[in-house]
């Protein structure tokens, strides 16, 4: 046990030897102070979405028909193939969690690539059935609103919102699945292992709180009638 | 490296040997429960576009009105529960350090405070209160006409440095100095942007006559029912008389 390296900065360290930084006691002192942390970084990005849930609320008790127009042009198939999406993606880091604790590397390597994967299609959907056809449409948000057929005059307001909203969550899929992917990479060279897996739980939960503001997103966007 | 210490037994200092096991708090979540957890979650969806669609069909068939926020109530109902079960089980909230959860709870906390502020403002933009139904004027508290008095610095008398009427010029004695300022000039505006007018969720302040307020009689067009000329019309008897038209209040 003497070659246990506990400086944080070793590249090459097995998930068998895992060091802490050394104003740790231990390693477990350092995976509950990352948790704590990414916690309290969570809370942060909850906030930052709050203000887009107040905004919406604000808008939708001022416009209602407005909201309820706009949300017509959005198809709840659509919306609801991506929330099934992230609820399977969230339930497959949830499981890598498991196989880094269980030490079963290839199923660990699978499920860390399917959320990717997962957060793909998500962006593909997005985009090439929901923003671009809008888009070109003319149902863009604020002053570049061009749709001639609009039935209420703040309807800008809507995709104003819409975009917001969604485009800000879209943003935070593409940095999860950016995180998830560098997990990944450290996983397949044996990073993680039953006794450290900091990094997987540290960005699963952040890909969690993405699909759990979808989860509150999807409703309120596409099931207003 | 002393690593006998991560199997040492509880000490005064961490008396709940929370940090001395190399697996404690390394809950391992039963497969069984993420399946079942991820089950409940997808059905949870099936549900809330069930009940929305319902919900259309409902109206639209039996030509009933539900009310909007029985559809929002739902909705948010069944959205909690799956950020619930997301938050206690995919995120081990239950298995965790229950500082972990505390922090989660203080963040909705703090949302709530947000939107349950934010609310009550926005429903309560236009209440008049009793005790200030006395200030409420007619076309709005702006440009009161009034006359000013200030003492001369030099000869130390009262002098009326003006009567600020809603368009003619403020002529100002200061130390000698004098500056005339036209009232118009003194607010902000863009030559070709319409100037914006109050609404209950805000104020703007505004220069010049009162829409409406020195009253001409509708019924003075000649026969033309032409109201172009209207402005001086009436003005030899200018009278604010609480009519139809004046009386209504505030939105």
């Amino acid at each position: 046990m003497a070659s246990i390296d506990t400086s944080a900065a070793s590249k090459e360290q097995h998930w068998e030897h895992p060091g802490h930084a050394p104003h740790f006691r231990s390693h477990q002192d350092e995976f509950d102070a990352c948790k704590i942390g990414m916690w309290l970084f969570l809370t942060t990005e909850v906030l930052l979405f709050s203000g887009l849930f107040v905004a919406y609320a604000i808008f939708r008790m001022q416009h209602p028909e407005a909201f309820a127009n706009g949300s017509h042009h959005l198809d709840w198939r659509w919306g609801g193939l991506n929330t099934i999406i992230l609820l399977i993606s969230s339930g497959t880091i949830a499981w890598s969690i498991r196989n880094a604790q269980l030490n079963q590397r290839r199923l660990l390597s699978f499920n860390l690539l399917f959320t990717v994967a997962c957060a793909l299609a998500f962006i593909v959907i997005k985009f090439t059935f929901e923003y671009i056809p809008k888009w070109t449409e003319g149902k863009r948000p604020g002053v570049l609103f061009d749709y001639p057929y609009a039935e209420n005059p703040y309807e800008h307001v809507w995709w104003s919102i819409y975009y917001c909203a969604t485009g800000i969550h879209a943003a935070h899929v593409v940095i999860g699945a950016a995180l998830i992917l560098w997990v990944w990479n450290k996983a397949r060279k044996g990073f993680y292992g039953p006794k450290h897996y900091t990094g997987i739980e540290v960005a699963g939960l952040y890909w969690h709180l993405v699909d759990l503001i979808w989860i509150f997103l999807f409703p309120l966007l596409y099931l207003i009638h | 490296m002393a690593s006998h210490n991560d199997h040492a037994e509880a000490s005064a200092l961490d008396p709940h040997g929370f940090h001395s096991g190399e697996h404690h708090g390394h809950t391992i979540v039963p497969f069984r429960i993420l399946v079942l957890v991820l089950g409940a979650l997808l059905a949870f969806t099936v549900l809330t576009v069930a009940l929305s669609r319902a919900e259309v069909w409902v109206a639209e068939s039996m030509n009933v009105h539900i009310p909007q926020w029985v559809n929002v109530a739902i909705a948010m109902s069944i959205a909690t529960v799956k950020g619930v079960l997301v938050a206690l089980y995919f995120m081990q909230l239950r298995y965790d350090n229950p500082l972990n959860a505390v922090i989660f709870l203080f963040c909705i906390c703090a949302f709530g405070i947000f939107l349950g502020f934010t609310a009550l403002d926005m429903a309560n933009r236009d209440r008049i209160n009793q005790w200030e139904t006395g200030e409420i004027v007619l076309g709005g508290t702006g440009n009161i006409p009034r006359t000013t008095v200030v003492k001369d610095a030099t000869t130390d008398e009262g002098v009326m440095i003006g009567q600020d009427t809603v368009v003619g010029p403020i002529v100002m004695h200061v130390k000698g100095r004098i500056d005339v300022l036209e009232a118009a000039d003194r607010l902000p505006k863009h030559k070709d942007k319409p100037v914006p007018q109050s609404t209950a969720n805000q104020s703007r302040v505004r220069a010049g006559f009162t829409p409406g307020l020195f009253a001409f009689s509708p019924k003075d067009d000649h026969g033309h029912g032409d109201h172009a000329h209207d402005d001086h019309a009436g003005e030899e008897d200018v009278t604010i008389e609480p009519t139809e038209k004046n009386t209504e209040g505030p939105r």
